[in-house]
């Protein structure tokens, strides 16, 4: 039997703070920022809070940033010389929940496809995800609903379920994690006070909303139905969803130039924002916001199924809770989960019920 | 010794009809003036959008001078009336948000005026300089990863 | 709110409306709502009003997939009505093409998290708990506030304006720091309805789209400039901010900079030209040289 080993609160505090002050690496935790968590990265004066149910924002942008650099560039007299950016640092990712850690898999897959993105490929391999097991949950959560779990730990290297107020048991779920915690152990103890009110909730908690396999099934076959403006009315086509989402990945490429120099930057964009596919011509397909808002949903229920095997979402419900509309993920899934079971009862022949 | 030699970044938005003539004067009448402004030239007062000031900034200036004909002069007739209500919510975003708004300054300064556009170039100079290189926008800029 | 659904099958029976835009309860138990779009009169029953009620549902008007469904009902609270006035006086949309149906309120709830509850602190200066300009008004008429004929208060502004400028700088390259760029402030503000907006345009490039301290200044220094003289205080985009930006407080700024130098205050006469589409040649500019 392999021998537990815990962390405490202080523990975990020293550990990301003497990381954090080493050279070349960077820190992601939980920041409280005027009433609202945020995974943030973290500099020698941050608190990191454990006094949260879930971030606003998702442990993604530690291996996507908001906006990166991607080259630099300035032109002399003779030519143009290109410098390319370095991905060495070491990162730590403190404070996700399964739900988060569960899109780098996502991700992976797309970062990984046809062109391999060495900006998120990089920053993976150099990263160290630790993630927090879910003590709570609330009504836009639907992880269970999409076969994830709120202890799980798919994508996480090491994860932490908490046995008592100030004391995490820690699972060294990959080889990478497992050597980190080797390497640093003195943060870590064997020993802990298991205090029987927790794990506070385990996957039977938290209900199945819909059946993800049926909204793809109708995904398929219903892409002109005027279902898809009734749900998606309140839409005001901001970005808040998507880049509250852990798995929503598109990007744009500017450049921030001068006559003689420039820095090549990604930055994060989103397929609901008006101007998303609007053509040079001035024709944009996606005019209008239910277009838009179709085409989210069917990228991540039924196009990333065809090419990837795998739903792009984790049931976090991240969407939901940021949304100024009311706009609700699982309950517009769920309506098109029935609307595929109508639908499928009703063309069933009078004769052989 | 620093201080004494910085040269400021100025950069000053013109109209054509009206300060830039006066500019123009200052240059003939051989008054002298620093040379640390570098003037842009633009139809009207009215075409200067006030996010030219931000743009400017945000491109390493230490100062903007914004200057047209004075009102009931404009050659267009009313661009110098239009610019004027932008200015004045510009300049108060501007100052409650912290930017140093002494580093911009406003003027009308007519054709005739050459002695009045030395003297204002003069004094701007004068006064970024003491207040030294504008550090705060420039760190903005500075890329964070 | 017997009355208002009443109200609104009406409406939609007698084909005076199309559409009527208004608030829905989201769960049984759980007090808040959200906009609902309702077609037909059996959906009308869902219609409600409370202290709930945060949406600006004006916003959608600015859809160009609304505005072809023909004539459209609104549910609206004054603040909301002054949105509608600023639409009318941009020729945004026809006073004939929609039917306000005005709700007298006594102030909603700050609608965002922490303090989901707290009052909104826009309702405590409100001038149009009744609402000015309405098709219909419905609901017990509110006791008009204390300062009914006063000019509406801009106390957090004054107290703003008490801080240094070192100290100004800093508070706004925090908060502004926090900025992610989702444009949840331009899209659900019901006066940001530039087909293509200026952060949009790309040739070249006007406002920095990243999301560090430059592009953060540059497009909140932008929306509030665009807003001078047309913010009508209805504060959804500090609501839907996923960032918690105190973006009032500009937008506020700028409200009483063009009520001291302008005398004007958006939202209120439809007929009224926007002070920044207008001038006078008595305009006071002493920073001027």
């Amino acid at each position: 039997m392999t021998k537990e080993i815990f962390i405490t609160q202080k523990g975990i505090k020293d550990l990301l703070n003497d990381f954090l002050i080493k050279e070349n690496t960077e820190v992601f935790g939980p920041v409280m920022k005027d009433g609202l968590s945020y995974i943030s990265k973290l500099t020698p004066q941050t608190e990191i809070t454990f006094d949260y149910f879930i971030t606003v924002n998702s442990i993604k942008e530690a291996l996507f940033p908001r906006y990166e650099p991607i080259l630099r560039y300035n032109i002399s007299k003779d030519n143009i010389n290109i410098t390319d950016i370095e991905l060495d640092k070491k990162i730590i990712v403190f404070g996700g929940h399964p739900c988060d850690a569960a899109s780098i898999p996502l991700m992976d897959k797309l970062f990984g496809w046809d062109y391999k993105d060495r900006f998120y490929l990089e920053r993976e391999k150099n990263s160290i995800i630790i993630t927090l097991a879910c003590e709570e949950f609330d009504k836009n959560c639907f992880c269970t609903t999409l076969g994830y779990s709120p202890r799980g730990e798919i994508g996480s290297d090491i994860l932490l379920e908490r046995v008592n107020d100030e004391t995490f048991r820690a699972k060294a779920v990959t080889e990478k994690g497992g050597k980190f915690i080797e390497e640093n152990k003195s943060y870590f103890t064997p020993q802990a006070n298991i205090d029987k009110k927790y794990p506070k909730i385990t996957d039977k908690d938290i209900p199945i909303k819909f059946n993800k396999d049926n909204v793809k099934k109708w995904i398929e076959k219903n892409f002109e139905d005027p279902l898809w403006e009734k749900l998606t009315s309140n839409c005001v086509s901001c970005a808040a969803c998507t880049f509250a989402c852990p798995t929503c990945h598109c990007f744009d490429i500017t450049d921030d130039a001068g006559m003689w120099k420039g820095i090549r930057t990604k930055n994060w964009d989103a397929c609901t924002l008006p101007v998303f596919t609007l053509h040079a011509s001035g024709y944009n397909p996606r005019e209008f916001y239910w277009q838009r808002y179709r085409q989210r949903i069917s990228h991540k229920y039924s196009y990333y199924v065809d090419l990837f095997s795998a739903i792009s979402c984790t049931g976090c419900g991240r969407c939901s809770r940021v949304c100024g509309v009311g706009m609700n993920i699982s309950e517009i899934l769920k309506t098109i989960s029935d609307a595929y079971t109508s639908q499928m009862e009703s063309s069933v022949p009078a004769s052989s019920k | 010794m620093a201080e004494n030699t910085f040269e400021p970044k100025i950069i000053a938005f013109v109209c054509n009809w009206c300060t830039y003539a006066g500019a123009d004067l200052a240059g003939t009448s051989r008054f002298k003036y620093e040379p640390c402004v570098r003037i842009i030239k633009t139809p009207c007062s009215g075409r200067i959008d006030p996010m030219f000031i931000v743009h400017t900034f945000e491109r390493g200036a230490d100062g903007v001078i914004i200057s047209g004909c004075h009102p009931n002069d404009c050659h267009y007739n009313e661009g110098n009336f239009n610019a004027r209500r932008k200015f004045i919510v510009m300049r108060r975003l501007l100052s409650q948000l912290g930017v140093d708004i002494e580093r911009i300054t406003f003027s009308w300064c007519s054709a005739s005026e050459g002695k009045k556009f030395a003297d204002l170039v003069n004094e701007v100079t004068e006064k970024i300089r003491k207040l030294g290189p504008y550090d705060a926008y420039k760190k903005l800029n500075m890329e964070m990863r | 709110m017997k009355e208002l659904i009443d109200k609104a099958k009406e409406l939609l029976k007698d084909k005076t409306v199309n559409l009527i835009i208004g608030y829905e309860k989201i769960e049984a138990n759980d007090n808040k709502t959200r906009p609902i779009f309702v077609w037909d009169e059996a959906d009308a029953a869902k219609l409600v009003f409370d202290k709930y009620c945060v949406n600006n549902l004006a916003v959608y008007l600015k859809r160009k997939e609304t505005r072809s469904a023909g004539k459209i009902g609104v549910v609206a609270k004054g603040c909301d009505i002054r949105s509608i006035v600023g639409l009318i006086q941009e020729n945004q949309i026809l006073r004939d093409k929609v039917y306000i149906i005005g709700m007298t309120c006594n102030g909603v709830v700050k609608g965002r998290e922490p303090n989901f509850d707290a009052p909104a602190s826009k309702c405590e200066y409100c001038k149009v708990h009744n609402p000015h300009l309405a098709d219909i008004i419905i609901g017990e008429k509110v006791a008009e506030p204390i300062h009914k004929d006063a000019k509406i208060s801009f106390k957090d502004v004054e107290e703003f304006n008490k801080l240094s400028r070192e100290e100004k700088w800093k508070f706004w390259e925090e908060q502004l720091s926090k900025c992610i760029k989702c444009y949840a402030c331009r899209q659900v503000c019901p006066l940001c309805y530039c087909n293509r907006c200026i952060v949009d345009l790309n040739v070249p490039q006007w406002i920095d789209t990243r999301s560090n301290g430059k592009g953060n200044f540059a497009w909140n220094i932008v929306r509030a400039y665009h807003l001078a003289g047309r913010c009508i205080d209805c504060g959804e985009c500090e609501r839907v901010c996923p960032a918690g930006i105190p973006l009032m407080l500009l937008n506020r700024t700028l409200q009483e900079e063009v009520r001291e130098k302008f005398n004007y205050e958006a939202g209120f006469d439809p007929e009224v030209k926007p002070p920044l589409t207008v001038f006078s040649p008595d305009d006071l500019a002493e920073f001027i040289r």
